[in-house]
């Protein structure tokens, strides 16, 4: 075959080219610390690597909701451990109490006015900025008297009493304690909670402002005694989510209802019928019953809690090994082995020096010209 | 019978033959590194008065043909790479900054609202996730467009570059046929002419052929002359009403222009047309199907649930396509309307909606119920990178097999200095041998003038 000049600089120019460009790839693979570094350099890599971070920042999330819900069983746990040592202390009031003593009376009936209020209290614990035990209701207080007007209209009257009541009144307050208006049931009430409507009239008939109001409850029975009334429970029995897996939820209880309506009641019944001196060892009998069965079920909720953070480290551990596994991957994938990288880079330089030195020579090539 | 007039004659002859010679030589060394000049032998043969040199155009047809077929092929891949290396950019996921992490942190967002519902700064980031992914789909949409669109300025161009070389051809075809006529050299026309063709393939496929004068005439793909002899005919561009892109006309002699769009599949324009019409449309409609389809889900659940308010959710986002996708903006301005409750009772604590609509993420919606928004979108980015991948292995390709077809003409036609050399001094020695004869001639008049 005949040979020019121009052919072999022909192919010096495509090797220069070629090898120029070796030598960026690797250069470039070096430098970016990563094998691949636009979806054409492994299209099946790249793909794999994708689904390999989505899946790294799914699971980076359940490790977030994990930790969220962690905080929450503390808190909760924490919460109830403080209801359970009132609930004891309470019925060690209960059980001490002497009927025919006004005065170990009266000091009982302080304490017991003390656990209670504790016990609303911790009721209306907040976490976060919610109500922990009021269900999906995380902006309304689970326990308290008080009845809310918005945007001009009012919302209705919920109280619980302790027995059937024959004659009901409510007294609606502003803060300072001042009574706007007096309303009375019409039907009386019954036993456990009660609605009544409200227009949101004051007593000379005007609409009262948005916000809430407390309202105090006087009811007594056909005998006219006092009835016991204690604040309705005002959330609902929805439970807290945790997304801790793919179609994996953990649910927190946070029914107030269930957890502290019924020790309310049994401590609020007490209450008055130390106030009204009618206090007996029937009356006795049956708080200690219910003090008994209120530790119980706080004492459940608090076994539930600990299954829960069980499954939640379980979770947790299962995540974070996950995590470890797939970050390895993707590093295999994606960074590959820096040494090999390095190694091939110097490859590469020395190639293209071989490259321009080959051109030099063919270059400076003598001609025919220089010998005649 | 031989006479010293006859001799002399016959020296000058050969006087003649071996100038000529150099000249062609000289001719060639000048043109060393003209693309696409044929080098010229020098035939020398004896007439019966002596000798004569003539010139001869050393080309090889049947490789010229290869190498315009091959440079059609290399110029369709050239634009393809150049193409779809940009279209990769857009789906550079690299940096982990791209399409998949913003669907990640929205479906994140989604999750953590489950966490807290009436958390307002998990609603506000929600919102905020809701409206990156969004952007994120309208700039890559808007960015395919602008491919397409610089792609179509390219198509224009390259139009403009085609008539510029039909009127040259045909010119040329016209001096090639005067100067026959004329008894002139006309190689280098035909070079010329070569060149030319080359340089038309590289951007079109077309068909050629020589007519009766050995002019070269051209016709596009489905017959449509370009060039007959000394005339040109035209493409030019007009803007198609559907897809607002350019579409390539044939102008005939009466002006009117008929569409060949879909007749042009080679050269930089067949490479512009395809990635214009077939594969970015192609990521268009998978990137709309993409966006509509995460739209069309996540508003679906929203409109079950019941924002902080208690009220019915509202469409969440708002759009038909990759291109208009938004957030709905009274959930931009007021992250409380994200509807994350299942009821209206208790709707500031619930999350059930929530925890559907960030359950999305892992069901199975796209390509029949087999794949993720994630796994579709993955395959896209895949699609695209082997797309790219391809294009440029077969412009890699390409580019040697047309280095080495280009070397295999200039093993024909190129010019090597040293044979050239070699000839020069052999026809200069030539030239002096026929000088001495004249010398001598000249000598043996002067002894017969003397005698």
């Amino acid at each position: 075959m005949r040979v020019t000049q121009n052919m072999m600089v022909n192919n010096a120019i495509k090797w220069i080219v070629k090898q120029t460009k070796e030598l960026n790839d690797a250069s470039i693979i070096v430098a970016a610390g990563k094998q691949i570094n636009k979806p054409s350099d492994d299209p099946a890599a790249v793909k794999q690597i994708l689904a390999e971070r989505t899946t790294l920042s799914s699971y980076a999330q359940y490790l977030s909701n994990i930790d969220q819900a962690n905080t929450w069983v503390e808190a909760d746990n924490d919460t109830l451990e403080r209801v359970t040592s009132l609930l004891r202390e309470a019925a060690d009031i209960v059980a001490g109490l002497d009927t025919e003593d006004g005065d170990t009376a009266g000091g009982a009936r302080e304490q017991l006015e003390s656990v209670y209020e504790q016990v609303i209290a911790l009721a209306n614990t907040r976490f976060s900025g919610n109500y922990m035990y009021g269900g999906d209701h995380a902006d309304t207080i689970p326990f308290v008297d008080q009845v809310a007007i918005s945007d001009g209209t009012p919302a209705d009257i919920i109280f619980a009493l302790a027995d059937d009541a024959e004659d009901v009144t409510i007294e609606i307050t502003d803060s300072a304690g001042t009574v706007l208006r007096t309303l009375t049931a019409a039907s009386g009430g019954g036993e456990g909670d009660n609605t009544i409507a409200w227009d949101g009239l004051d007593d000379d008939g005007n609409l009262l402002s948005d916000g809430a109001y407390d309202f105090t409850i006087s009811a007594t029975d056909a005998d006219g005694d006092e009835v016991a009334s204690y604040p309705a429970y005002r959330g609902n029995a929805g439970k807290k989510r945790i997304i801790v897996g793919e179609n994996s939820t953990v649910e927190l209880n946070r029914d107030g209802e269930a957890l502290f309506s019924e020790t309310l009641r049994a401590l609020r019944k007490a209450l008055t019928a130390l106030n009204n001196d009618r206090c007996d060892d029937e009356l006795i009998s049956a708080t200690s019953d219910s003090l008994a069965e209120a530790i119980d079920i706080v004492t459940a909720e608090q076994v539930s809690l600990a299954n829960i953070a069980s499954q939640l480290s379980t979770s947790e551990t299962r995540w974070d090994k996950l995590t470890l596994t797939v970050k390895n991957s993707l590093s295999a994938v994606e960074t590959g082995s820096v040494e090999r990288a390095a190694v091939e880079l110097q490859v590469q330089e020395t190639a293209y020096k071989v490259v321009l030195e080959t051109t030099a020579g063919i270059i400076k090539m003598p001609k025919l010209s220089d010998y005649i | 019978m031989t006479t010293i007039s006859t001799i002399m004659s016959t020296s000058l002859s050969a006087l003649k033959a071996q100038q000529a010679a150099i000249s062609i030589t000289g001719n060639n060394v000048a043109n060393v590194n003209t693309d696409g000049y044929s080098r010229q032998k020098v035939v020398i043969s004896s007439t019966l008065t002596g000798t004569e040199a003539n010139t001869k155009r050393v080309c090889d047809t049947f490789l010229t043909n290869r190498i315009n077929d091959a440079n059609q092929e290399l110029g369709k891949y050239e634009a393809e790479t150049k193409y779809l290396d940009s279209v990769e950019i857009i789906f550079d996921e690299s940096e982990g900054s791209g399409l998949s992490e913003a669907m990640s942190e929205f479906w994140s967002g989604w999750q953590d609202l489950v966490n807290d519902p009436s958390d307002s700064s998990a609603r506000s980031l929600l919102a905020a996730a809701a409206d990156t992914l969004a952007t994120t789909f309208n700039t890559m949409a808007a960015d395919l467009d602008d491919i397409q669109e610089g792609i179509d300025d390219d198509v224009v161009a390259a139009v403009g570059n085609v008539n510029e070389i039909l009127e040259q051809i045909a010119d040329l075809n016209q001096r090639l046929v005067r100067a026959d006529a004329n008894g002139q050299d006309a190689s280098a026309y035909k070079d010329s002419i070569n060149s030319l063709v080359s340089e038309l393939f590289s951007l079109l496929d077309v068909n050629t052929y020589r007519n009766d004068l050995g002019q070269t005439c051209i016709q596009l793909a489905d017959g449509k002359p370009l060039v007959e002899g000394g005339t040109a005919w035209s493409l030019a561009t007009e803007t198609n009403s559907t897809t607002i892109l350019q579409d390539i006309t044939w102008v005939a002699e009466d002006g009117t222009a008929t569409v060949v769009t879909a007749d042009i599949s080679g050269g930089g324009l067949g490479g512009c047309l395809e990635v214009r019409d077939t594969l970015i449309p192609a990521y268009q409609t998978q990137l709309d199907t993409l966006a509509a389809s995460i739209m069309e889900a996540v508003n679906d659940l929203h409109a079950d649930g019941y924002d902080l308010d208690g009220e019915v959710g509202e469409a969440f986002f708002t759009g038909t396509g990759a291109e208009d996708m938004a957030v709905a903006t009274e959930i931009l301005t007021g992250p409380g309307g994200i509807a994350a409750a299942e009821s209206a009772d208790g709707a500031t604590g619930d999350g059930t909606i929530a925890a559907s609509i960030a359950a999305l993420a892992d069901t199975l919606v796209l390509d029949s119920g087999t794949s993720t928004f994630s796994d579709y979108y993955n395959a896209l980015v895949s699609e695209i990178g082997a797309a790219a991948k391809t294009a440029a292995a077969r412009n890699e390709t390409q580019t040697d097999a047309v280095t080495a077809m280009k070397n295999l003409r200039e093993s024909v036609s190129g010019v090597s200095l040293d044979e050239e050399t070699t000839k020069l001094v052999l026809y200069q020695n030539a030239y002096e041998a026929a000088a001495k004869v004249m010398t001598a001639l000249d000598e043996m008049l002067q002894t017969i003038l003397e005698m």
